[in-house]
């Protein structure tokens, strides 16, 4: 899954940065002289074969990586690997596990990829338990092994799904038809509108609760939505359930993509700038928190030792160290320089769902089992329950002087120094999914998982409104 | 509305016979329950269509008709097999006889089937009502029937892949969060519907490594889609579910090649509305082997058998009885003279079903089997000789008489009685358990009445030390186990599953797993300051609360609302209602259990796991077995006399067809291979060296020994290999008789081949044979008493001759002689009883 420079150059291919263009021309160019004789002599037998369909050359990355991505890889990757062999990569799937090869360039007939994929017998036919493939999937892959089964991609030990070119994503419905639980949501840096997570877009709204902007071309869902400290930038974390994962950056004034940094083939849930802007920290679906450069838009560092997906990340105030919250029942610290990680935290006995610094001692999470817990940032050791209800608490939110931590259908907010309490709401039908604080402290907002949005300003009542465009 | 059907159909008959039965109508529900089965005789065939009058109401739920041909001896499903033709265009009907509605109205459908018709009424109401999916009805029936919620899947204790639902459905809260809320609703797109990963996985349009459940165009996806589209309503349903009605009712037996069956299941609910559910119901069969279910609730037989079809609607269970026969016409019927009532029900239900029985046994094969299935041991030279050669007609009556009051007897069956009780040092120490043996082993002796066997210990007072029986409740230590251990015992019922959830198979709820333990909860145990004692007496009070909601739960048995609630020792009621001679338990699981010792399978298999869903391979045989035992004033000797007696027990083992699958309905002797003990007991006979065991006096066999465990635990021993344990001699960690294996392992076989036991028995030079050898006797009486004691039968000539031109090429006879008997000892034949 380590992302090498070639593959986000290929990744990066819609940024509109010039520095990352020369990198990617250098790049190419590179690639170019080490093969030029080689991609000559190809080149010079291909034209043989192809002579007669020479619109019909089948390609790995635009062809069949999708096509394998989507029916195989879920039971043939590097976790379950079923019957030994994996096909998350190009290098793994020409090999099965036993070291023979799978796929005989020219020879579908012979090659074993092929072979499963038309057997008579069903309980041996692939995929398993299913139906055969549509035809014209089946005839692609035979077509691409009949001419050579090559590969154009830049790496091949690279993953199929980061492979895929960049999507461009539906259009999101002018009306929604029904409200979409609301995962993400952060203040415009202007602190008058909130970005809120759509359907395949990003809204923006008033803090009257009218809808002012609209940022298409996103993924399905999106998990996070994080600005740049200083740029018009803005970072986000999202993906179809099941199906990919990304994260995005768009321009925040014009709302066009500026690049995609990161896939998966499942939704990534977070991503967040460093403190000083130049570093991104991605929640990989694998359980790995990668650290990419914003500038160069490469891997810096990945961060190994949780066993299952990450649901968040968090810096600390120098960003320096890096807050993990993970499916695997734990929570962690990170040191960003050497990549360790140097403290655990084991005291929640279901999914982790958020976590932040409280200062640069303590650290705070919230779980399924229904508890947050305050605990030491350098020892993982447990401080103690803040607080304990019988349903999960999905998220928190921290401002200067204050936490908000959201349970299914309550929200309290403490104070942020010694974790006192100081106010609680259980005004929400729906169960809160997420909220968070403008960054002086003085707005909060929190949305549920029906769609709706409260707004608190100090000293005024309470604004609600339905996120919910064309409602 | 009837009438005008018959009219139409009269010209059409010869001959009518009309029954009208008319159910009650509730005033709430449209559906006129009138329940019309119109039919019409050709050449002694009668058609009839079920239902023959319903009200489908709503556009949701299509009727499923079922179309059976009823002739001499046969019952025939036809319902595909059909032509239906609808006299307006109300409903469409497929040729599978799914009626769909399409308008409001009234239809005639006609169905032909050869020259044969009839006629089905079905009305149309509220096409246009609308009629949101329930999540209680639908949605969570149709993830267990897809097989979503199953054990294997997603209903597993954490789930699977991150998703969990529960068992089948049995917690609607955790699966409306799972499937609604997790993880920001990602199950679910409400915006595209289609588009939802709960649609989109389970019919494979995206990858899902539980494979494809259901495809877009089938009633799961269909009632899922409609639901997400809905909104995902999740309100509980105030209206109750009263129960299924299946069609057909009665168990069927279906002759090859129509090895089919389609079903029906209609469900009633509290207001008096009635749905069809065939297509949310989930089906499953006792016995894959013989049938295979699908969805529509479609049954296809694959061989000769008898399976129970299990179907299922929220926690509603039907389990009707499919018999699959085949139609040949050159089967000829030949059986022994029955000896017995036995033979007259083994051979009803094997000629039912077409299988031969096996011939009788011969003498030296039956003297073989009936040792070691009532003393545990070969017989010796001397008495198997005199057996065969007495040529008398009863005497296999008589030797049967004779071992049934041998005192082995007795020590084997305490034996087995000590597995389900497990007796073990571990559980109550080395002096109870010598206590509690020799108790066991006088309840046999005396032929104490099995239902004084039963209150002597379920009813256990006072000091363990001076009652023995007592020790019951010190193996079994606490409420939940005293009351799995007699459940499983005494009613042979696993419920263990139903402390935690509703079982999965059958109609055991969670809240009868705690009114059954309501009886044992009062019972206390207090320690003495002697060694080994507990004082077993009961308080007045005590309730058992539900785990869930807190409340006390009543005593509850299964069959009956009626049972006392006596003040102080609840045990009396259930040990009373327990014995009674009305409980439909108790007998037939002894019986069953004796049945099983001595024939190697159960009439009910396993034989500790009665309930619906696994029926009885022969009912009418465990019934009578039950009577006789009843009558007998539950007198064990007496059953197992009459089992040994039988011509079923006493048939050949070997088939008269190739076909091994009538053994299930005891078409021939089961072989199965010796029980450890009775393995290492018979080693010890033929080589003349019998092993010795710790904590028993010399002489004692291994069928005698009254624990496992009598041995203390050595850390130095930690390497050695138990020959007993490795042959599936049980730890008695559990009452489940399944803890004895049965299966065949590696292990075994490197035992048997180079294992310690075996090699010291055969090189020990004063065992018999060598012994024989010093002795200078001829070689060839020598292995021909092996063969005797081992086999109970001479060596051929052909084997002979081997044996002799191997002694002849090697110089030391020892040696020689000690590679033959390891031979013989290593044979099918000797390892076996068959």
């Amino acid at each position: 899954m380590i992302p090498t420079q070639s593959n986000l150059s290929t990744a990066l291919q819609t940024l509109d940065i010039p520095g990352t263009w020369l990198i990617q021309m250098s790049d190419n160019q590179t690639a170019h002289r080490r093969l030029s004789w080689l991609h000559w002599i190809f080149l010079l037998l291909a034209s043989f074969g192809l002579q007669v369909n020479a619109e019909e050359s089948v390609s790995f990355v635009t062809n069949i990586a999708p096509l394998l991505q989507k029916h195989c890889v879920n039971c043939h990757d590097a976790e379950l690997a079923e019957a030994d062999y994996r096909l998350d990569t190009y290098q793994h799937l020409m090999r099965l596990g036993n070291g023979s090869p799978a796929v005989i360039g020219e020879q579908p007939d012979k090659s074993k990829l092929f072979q499963v994929l038309i057997h008579e017998d069903e309980i041996l036919r692939m995929p398993s338990d299913s139906d055969p493939l549509p035809e014209i999937s089946i005839n692609l892959i035979k077509t691409w092994i009949q001419q050579g089964a090559s590969f154009d991609g830049s790496s091949q030990d690279q993953a199929l799904s980061s492979l895929l070119p960049t999507r461009k994503h539906p259009q999101p419905p002018t009306k929604y038809p029904a409200p979409i639980p609301l995962s993400a949501m952060t203040f415009h840096p202007s602190q008058s509108q909130l970005l809120v997570s759509g359907y395949h877009e990003i809204t923006t709204w008033n803090l009257e609760g009218e809808l002012v902007n609209r940022i298409a071309n996103q993924g399905e869902r999106t998990y996070s939505i994080d600005i740049h400290p200083k740029l018009p930038r803005m970072l986000t974390a999202s993906g179809t359930p099941g199906v990919m994962g990304e994260v995005r950056i768009f321009d925040l004034s014009t709302g066009t993509l500026v690049s995609v940094l990161a896939t998966a083939d499942e939704v990534i849930m977070d991503a967040q700038y460093s403190p000083d802007g130049k570093t991104i920290a991605v929640a990989m679906p694998s359980g790995s928190t990668r650290l990419i450069d914003c500038e160069t838009g490469t891997e810096k560092m990945e961060l190994l030792g949780h066993s299952d997906q990450i649901f968040s990340v968090s810096w600390d105030i120098d960003g320096k160290r890096l807050a993990t919250a993970s499916r695997d029942h734990t929570a962690k610290i990170f040191d960003c320089q050497s990549g360790a990680s140097v403290a655990t935290f084991t005291g929640h006995t279901k999914p982790v769902n958020d976590v932040a610094f409280v200062n640069n001692d303590q650290a705070i999470s919230v779980s399924n089992d229904g508890t947050a817990q305050l605990w030491n940032a350098r020892n993982g050791k447990r401080i103690r329950e803040i607080t304990r209800s019988k349903t999960p608490i999905l998220t928190l939110a921290i401002a200067p002087e204050k936490i908000a931590i959201a349970g299914s259908l309550e929200t309290q907010w403490f104070k942020r120094d010694g974790i006192q309490p100081i106010k609680r709401f259980n005004d929400s039908e729906a169960w809160t999914t997420i909220t968070v604080f403008d960054p002086s402290g003085k707005a909060f907002a929190s949305g549920t998982q029906a769609g709706e949005i409260v707004v608190r300003k100090k000293g005024s009542k309470p604004i609600r409104f339905e996120a919910i465009p064309g409602r | 509305m009837s009438i005008a059907a018959m009219n139409r159909a009269e010209h059409w008959l010869r001959r009518w016979v009309v029954l009208f039965i008319f159910l009650t109508t509730s005033g709430f529900n449209e559906l006129a329950s009138q329940h019309c089965i119109a039919d019409q005789t050709i050449n002694q065939e009668v058609i009839t269509v079920h239902p023959a009058t319903y009200q489908i109401t709503g556009k949701r739920d299509p009727l499923q008709l079922i179309v059976t041909v009823s002739a001499k001896e046969q019952t025939l499903d036809v319902t595909r097999d059909c032509t239906y033709v609808a006299n307006t265009d109300a409903v469409s009907v497929t040729d599978t006889g799914l009626v769909t509605p399409k308008t409001n109205g009234e239809t005639t459908i006609t169905i032909g089937w050869k020259s044969l018709t009839c006629q089905a009424t079905v009305k149309v109401i509220n096409i246009d009502k609308p009629q949101p999916i329930s999540f209680d009805y639908d949605v969570l029936p149709i993830l267990a029937q897809a097989g979503c919620s199953g054990g294997s899947c997603h209903g597993a204790p954490h789930g699977k892949a991150g998703f969990q639902l529960s068992l089948f459905g049995s917690d609607r809260e955790l699966d409306r969060i799972s499937l609604t809320q997790e993880l920001y609703g990602r199950r679910i797109n409400p915006i595209e519907p289609a588009k939802s990963l709960l649609l989109q996985k389970p019919s494979m349009q995206i990858s899902h490594q539980g494979g494809k459940r259901f495809s877009v165009s089938e009633r799961p996806y269909g009632v899922l889609h409609d639901w997400i589209s809905e909104g995902c309503q999740n309100k509980k349903d105030d209206v109750a579910c009263m129960g299924i009605e299946v069609w057909p009712k009665e168990n069927r037996l279906l002759k090859s090649p129509a090895w089919k069956q389609q079903f029906s299941v209609i469900a009633s609910f509290e207001d008096g509305s009635k749905r069809d559910v065939t297509q949310l119901a989930k089906y499953e069969t006792s016995d894959p082997l013989v049938a295979v279910t699908n969805r529509t609730g479609l049954i296809t037989g694959l061989r000769r058998g008898e399976s129970a079809i299990i179907i299922r609607y929220l926690n509603h269970i039907e389990t009707p009885l499919m018999t699959f026969v085949r139609d040949s016409k050159d089967f000829r019927w030949t059986a022994p003279k029955p000896a017995n009532e036995i033979d007259i029900h083994v051979q009803a239900k094997l000629k039912k079903l077409k299988f031969l029985p096996a011939s009788q046994c011969k003498d030296n094969e039956f003297v073989r089997r009936v040792f070691l299935d009532t003393i545990g041991i070969l017989p010796s030279q001397v008495e198997a000789d005199a057996f065969i050669a007495d040529d008398s007609a009863n005497k296999r009556a008589v030797l049967i008489d004779e071992l049934l009051e041998r005192h082995e007897f007795a020590r084997f069956w305490a034996q087995k009685w000590g597995d389900l009780l497990r007796v073990s040092t571990k559980l109550i120490g080395t002096a109870s358990t010598h206590k509690f043996n020799r108790w066991l082993e006088h309840s046999v002796l005396s032929n104490q009445p099995y239902d004084a066997f039963a209150r002597d210990i379920l009813l256990a007072t006072g000091s363990t030390r001076q009652y023995p029986a007592g020790n019951f409740y010190r193996s079994a230590g606490d409420t939940s186990d005293a009351m799995e251990t007699a459940a499983q015992v005494f009613l042979g019922t696993r419920i263990q599953c139903a402390k935690c959830h509703n079982h999965p198979f059958e109609r055991w709820t969670q809240e009868n797993y705690y009114g059954l333990s309501a009886f044992f909860n009062r019972v206390e145990r207090s320690r003495t300051s002697r060694k080994e004692e507990v004082l077993l007496w009961s308080r007045d009070d005590g309730e058992v609360q539900m785990p869930t909601t807190g409340e006390a739960v009543k005593p509850w048995v299964p069959g009956t609302d009626r049972i006392p609630d006596l003040p102080g020792d609840r045990r009396q009621a259930f040990a009373a209602w327990l014995t009674a001679h009305e409980n439909p338990l108790f007998a037939r699981v002894e019986v069953n259990r004796i049945w099983s010792h001595l024939m190697g399978r159960g009439i009910v298999e396993p034989f500790d796991d009665f309930r619906d869903s696994n029926p009885p391979a022969n009912a009418p045989l465990l019934n009578s077995l039950a009577t006789k035992f009843v009558e007998s004033r539950y007198d064990r000797k007496e059953v197992i006399r009459i089992i040994l007696n039988s011509g079923t027990y006493q048939a050949s083992s070997q088939p008269t067809e190739v076909d091994q699958s009538g053994l299930k309905y005891a078409s021939h002797y089961n072989p199965r291979i010796l029980t450890a003990e009775q393995l290492v007991d018979a080693l010890g006979f033929v080589t003349g060296k019998p092993k010795h065991f710790f904590g028993v006096p010399k002489g004692t066999m291994a069928t005698w020994l009254p624990a496992p465990d009598l041995q203390p635990h050595d850390r130095g021993r930690i390497g050695d290999i138990d020959f007993l344990k490795v042959f599936g001699q049980p730890e008695r960690q559990s009452a489940c008789e399944c803890e004895r294996s049965d299966d065949v392992s590696l292990g075994q076989a490197l035992e048997l081949i180079n294992g310690k036991l075996v090699a010291d028995m055969l090189s020990d030079r004063s065992n018999t044979f060598h012994q024989q050898l010093d002795a200078g006797a001829d070689p060839t009486t020598i292995i021909e008493s092996l063969y005797r004691r081992a086999l109970c039968r001479s060596a051929s000539e052909a084997e002979m001759k081997i044996h002799s031109d191997y002694l002849a090429q090697h110089q030391d006879i020892h040696l020689a002689m000690e590679d033959i008997c390891w031979a013989i000892l290593n044979r099918t034949e000797f390892l076996f009883q068959h």
